[in-house]
């Protein structure tokens, strides 16, 4: 408890260090949300009033003391386009995220741990080649051409399914079921992919190791080997790797979102950050940072509990 | 007020009486026979960014406004051919000395909390328009500190059903912008408002109201049941309007592309402004599996080049002409919209009356001449950037092709990509050589002048710095005749040819998509869509 | 073991290997000469199917997309080996600084590295190319900065695990200045890792450009970089399929060979993975 506790704390440099770089870093882009909000029908006059009524008109470390006092006390602000509050607003989106990307995960996993784990015990095997070369080849595709490329086959050609917009599961699980399935398998290709390659190279270590040789060595059966030996400790180093994709794909699915037309975080964040709306970048990005730190800190409680060496010492 | 007469807008189509209440002639009427009508279910429109807000005219942008004239209506609204009709008034009268104008209201009207419609609503309405707290965008339409200068000095409720306007100077274009459709002014109940002055939701008198909407997601509008529809043909955004569907289901759906296959898919009824690029395609489409339709509309976004007339090299008018002799406006239209738009030079759009034979005419596309010419002005290979962004594709599309043109006749231009933010924020300090740009639909060319003319050191995004092109701008407003205003629209389009600050391109053309289970759609010069009238075949 | 035994050791990495070379050779030939002008607009033949004067169809402007992607090799790989060079050069130097000396300069090169790497790298790379401008520059250095943690992060944790090896204290005893340790002890010992790390990031380079080409904010024209190409043709995915396959199979291809490669580099520099 002491420990989870120290390492939160020993997360707060990292997220004033990453509020001030992106503070600064808004302020350097050229672009002003005010004039994106009156567009060309409005006159100068409109452009000074829209930047006053923002708040754009203090000095820097005013607004960024104003800021930083509002998040201390749990309000994000609320966003320049659509004087929503960001706080809500990020959490309604993070959600549709989380929903793409922990079924996308679990689908890629369950496809990429025993892809993997054949293709290290099997290497360089004519199975292994296969499998590694396909892994590669996933890994090659830009998402957005597999997305099209999804959405040309199963909703236009064939006319299975929706290719557009979501469906909240609490309105329907039907419906909800057929927006989520493209844009879940344009994300199952990338992750299975990763988690493939990252699953068979574990296995080889593993492999190597004195004791596997030592329980063939017995005698002890090949299954039991896989399921003893070499799945338990693959799979812990994958799941620090785990973490970490996580943690990415949660806020990089922003190209995914954008084709299928889901109100995701990551599509939140682009239009963000296009229309200048500063309150929604720098709460989303702050927001990510904090998602990425307690999963990173859920690893590595995690971890242990996996790896019987770490245990130990 | 002596003698009132009966306004003409200046136009010269006459606005009152056409609105009889006696008139009862459907012009539907022959499709009345069509056995796919029907009034139920719902009809799924695809907008490529959420809506703003919904409070018309304060928070807005181009799909806020598209949701909200389904919910409000004005004192006024546009025809299809942009002359100005009444719609919550019934006639209109305007004083012999052109300042006050006197609104009778029709009587049936409802609000969509049951309410009737009377004169103290319109009056609560313009009031809180008009006040400086509620931040409605385009205060200075009314408030006398816009370029025209026209105040609204009182509004007066006479009875229930009249109100009078009455204006500091005579403007010819005030009930146009009364109509305007990005500074909507529907009338609204009060408890639109809650009582400490912030938007609780419109409470309007139009055909749908506003049901759920949730944010990213989609806005729906219900059909409003106790809806009283005024008389005469379906025109622009008066005549008659009757709300077949029961709801109206607005689709947040960023990527065009996949919300025309969404419309393949069948999961979606209409996709407005498809990219253009997609046109053989669905016309193909259209002849293999006739599961779709096609709609062309020719709309009052101008496409023009800016050319900046404080930059040091393009300050010499000459260059500038010479630039324009280098630049063939039907070659740019021809590339970027696939043949399907009309080049247009002048900032009077193709489908304004006043779009004469003379505003056809420019300066030649002459690649010898221009080359001459520029080094006449002293030209000598001198880097010129050419501003465009990728959010508005026929703006890249466009600065693609001139660079070429202006390259194959001896120019040195580079295309510089900013996003959309950036080149808008350039536009507004005039921070640019070139730039690649498009003015919103106004739907009078006299707006669109009296948009980009003034004095740069008022306002740098002034794109027109000509003294002589402003005092005929402020002849506008005394423009009541027709004549008038073709004259003073035919002399500021001679004077842009010889000032060259602007390189007129043409009027988007934007094709709708939609299932061909749709009917009664038609689209008109805005470019956004309009849903009563519209019913969906049963589905089995 | 060379590299080469290596990459002659299995038949995928000889011919992943033979891709690269054929990938670098059309880059050189799109500098020295194509088949049409890459940027000449050409209304009568727009977005003509493959033909035999345009092996690879044209575009909406009637440009020859064979050119187009000669050129577009060049624009592509510079792109992502400048990337992959300052990525590599900044955080050498940041993650060396930090492993090397310790103390307070390691806790705020930590502190720093781990605030940028839960930053998402494509969207910092969005907004970094607000700020730089658009342009080969811009892509360059937004995404060069974006990847900049990992590599730092990674020679930190390789610099840390020699120092209990003894030999930079002894260097340090015999009084060599520390750029002389850093530079004589240090990296070759961090080649190995940065050379895989560095094949990762190549691909990651490629990938992320036509992610931010799809987003709007890629290497501008008029050189057009492959994931731009890809980019502009998507809008012509059903009535001119040419306009995404080429370029959609030369970055596959392309990343296919170098992911390949890398892999062939991680059996070179760490062989257990290879059964050698």
């Amino acid at each position: 408890m002491i420990y989870v506790l120290k390492r939160l704390l020993a997360s707060i440099p990292t997220l004033l260090i990453v509020s001030i770089f992106v503070f600064v870093l808004l302020r350097l882009v050229p672009g002003d949300p005010a004039a994106l909000m009156i567009g060309d029908t409005g006159s100068s006059a409109d452009l000074d009033r829209v930047r006053a009524e923002m708040g754009l008109n203090e000095p820097l470390p005013v607004q960024y003391a104003i800021w930083l006092g509002k998040v201390v006390q749990g309000d994000l602000g609320t966003s320049f386009m659509t004087q929503e509050p960001v706080l809500s607003a990020l959490l309604n989106r993070f959600a549709v995220t989380l929903q793409v990307v922990l079924i996308a995960f679990v689908i890629a996993a369950m496809i990429a741990i025993p892809a993997g784990v054949l293709a290290g015990r099997l290497q360089n095997s004519r199975i292994d080649m296969a499998i590694v070369f396909t892994a590669t080849l996933f890994l090659s595709l830009p998402s957005f051409w597999v997305g099209m490329l999804l959405i040309l086959v199963f909703g236009t050609q064939l006319g299975w399914l929706p290719t557009l917009g979501f469906v909240p599961i609490t309105d329907s699980v039907s419906e909800w079921f057929a927006h989520i399935i493209i844009p879940v398998m344009s994300l199952v290709c990338v992750e299975m992919a990763i988690l493939t390659r990252l699953v068979r190279a574990s296995t080889i270590e593993v492999m190597r190791q004195d004791y596997v040789t030592y329980a063939r060595a017995k005698g002890v059966s090949e299954t039991r080997i896989v399921l003893q030996h070499i799945l338990k400790n693959a799979l812990s180093p994958t799941v620090t790797m785990l973490g970490l994709i996580l943690g990415s794909l949660l806020s990089g699915t922003a190209v995914i979102e954008t084709i299928f037309g889901l109100p995701g975080l990551g599509r939140f964040l682009v239009d963000a950050i296009y229309a200048r709306d500063y309150p929604v970048i720098q709460g989303t990005l702050l927001f990510i940072v904090v998602i990425y730190t307690l999963v990173n800190l859920a690893v590595d409680l995690i971890y242990p509990l996996l790896d019987p060496r770490v245990r130990r010492s | 007020m002596t003698r009132s007469f009966v306004l003409k807008t200046f136009i010269g189509l006459a606005v009152a009486g056409l609105c009889g209440l006696h008139s009862t002639t459907h012009a539907n009427d022959s499709k009345d026979s069509d056995p796919t009508k029907r009034f139920g279910g719902e009809i799924r429109v695809a907008i490529n960014s959420d809506i703003l807000s919904t409070n018309p005219g304060v928070l807005r942008d181009g799909n806020t406004d598209t949701v909200l004239y389904h919910i409000g209506e004005s004192l006024v609204g546009f025809r299809n051919d942009l002359t100005v009709a009444p719609l919550l008034a019934e006639t209109i009268t305007l004083s012999e000395d052109r300042l006050t104008y006197q609104f009778t209201l029709r009587r049936d009207v409802k609000f969509h909390n049951g309410a009737r419609l009377t004169a103290t609503d319109v009056k609560w309405t313009w009031d809180r328009l008009l006040d400086p707290k509620t931040g409605f965008r385009c205060s200075e339409f009314y408030n006398g500190r816009g370029a025209n200068g026209v105040k609204i000095e009182q509004i007066v409720v006479i009875d229930d059903y009249t109100i009078t306007f009455h204006l500091n100077k005579p403007s010819a274009l005030f009930l146009h912008r009364m109509a305007d459709i990005q500074c909507q002014t529907p009338i609204l109940h009060r408890s639109s408002v809650a009582d400490d002055g912030t938007w609780r939701g419109p409470i309007a008198t139009g055909p749908y109201k506003l049901g759920p909407w949730k944010r990213g997601y989609s806005v729906t509008l219900e059909r409003f049941a106790d809806y009283t529809s005024a008389s005469g043909r379906r025109d622009g955004v008066v005549g008659e309007k009757i709300a077949y569907a029961d709801r109206i289901i607005f689709v947040v759906a960023p990527d065009r592309l996949a919300a025309k296959s969404s419309v393949y898919a069948g999961n979606m009824d209409l996709v407005f402004a498809v990219p253009l690029s997609a046109h053989k395609e669905m016309e193909r489409r259209i002849k293999q599996k006739g599961d779709i339709k096609t709609y062309h509309q020719d709309t009052l976004d101008w496409t023009v080049v800016l050319l900046q007339s404080t930059d040091p090299l393009l300050q010499n008018p000459l260059l500038r002409k010479a630039i324009a002799h280098a630049i063939s406006p039907k070659l740019v239209t021809e590339i970027s919209t696939f043949g399907l738009a009309q080049a247009n030079t002048s900032a009077v759009q193709t489908t304004s009356p006043y779009h004469t034979a003379f505003h056809d005419h420019w300066i030649a596309y002459d690649p010898a001449k221009a080359r001459a010419m520029a080094k006449e002005a002293g030209y000598r290979g001198e880097r010129i950037t050419i501003q465009a962004n990728r959010k508005f594709p026929y703006m890249f599309d466009n600065a693609v092709a001139i660079q070429a043109m202006l390259n194959a006749a001896g120019f040195n231009v580079h295309i510089d990509v900013f996003d959309w933010a950036t080149q808008l924020t350039n536009f507004f300090k005039g921070n640019f050589q070139l730039s690649s740009f498009g003015y919103a639909a106004r739907s009078h060319p006299a707006l669109l002048f009296a948009n980009f003319t003034g004095d740069k050191t008022l306002r740098q995004s002034y794109q027109w710095d000509n003294p002589k092109a402003l005092a005929l701008i402020e002849q506008f407003e005394n423009a009541f005749s027709d004549a008038d205003m073709q004259d003073s629209l035919d002399q500021l389009y001679r004077l842009l040819q010889d000032d060259v600050p602007i390189i007129g391109l043409y009027n988007d053309h934007v094709i709708d998509l939609s299932k061909s289970t749709l009917h009664g759609y038609e689209p008109w010069a805005f470019g956004r869509p309009r849903l009563w009238g519209v019913w969906t075949e049963h589905r089995p | 073991m060379s590299l080469w035994t290596t990459v002659r050791s299995r038949r995928i990495y000889t011919i992943s290997a033979f891709g690269l070379v054929i990938i670098a050779v059309a880059a050189l030939i799109g500098v020295i000469y194509t088949p049409h002008d890459p940027l000449a607009l050409n209304v009568d033949s727009r977005l003509a199917a493959p033909s035999w004067s345009h092996w690879f169809g044209t575009d909406q402007f009637g440009r020859d997309i064979l050119s187009r992607m000669l050129i577009g090799a060049g624009v592509s790989l510079r792109v992502s080996l400048m990337t992959v060079a300052l990525a590599l050069s900044m955080g050498l130097i940041l993650g060396a600084l930090a492993g090397y000396f310790g103390g307070i300069l390691d806790y705020i090169i930590s502190g720093v590295v781990d605030a940028f790497l839960a930053l998402p790298g494509i969207l910092l790379a969005l907004a970094l190319i607000a700020v730089f401008g658009v342009g080969e520059m811009g892509v360059v250095v937004a995404l060069g900065i974006a990847y900049t943690p990992n590599v730092a992060r990674v020679v930190r944790g390789s610099v840390l695990s020699l120092r209990p090896l003894g030999y930079i204290e002894a260097a340090r005893l015999l009084g060599h200045p520390h750029l002389f340790i850093i530079i004589r002890h240090i990296i070759p010992n961090v080649v190995g890792p940065l050379t895989v790390l560095a094949s990762t990031f190549f691909a990651q380079a490629l990938l992320s450009e036509s992610a931010l080409s799809f987003l709007g904010l890629g290497v501008p024209p008029p050189h057009p970089s492959w994931g731009g190409i890809l980019a502009e043709g998507r809008v012509f995915m059903e009535d001119a399929p040419w306009l995404s396959i080429f370029p959609g199979l030369a970055i596959a291809f392309s990343l296919l060979c170098i992911n390949l490669c890398g892999d062939a580099l991680r059996d070179y520099f760490d062989p257990r993975n290879s059964d050698q």
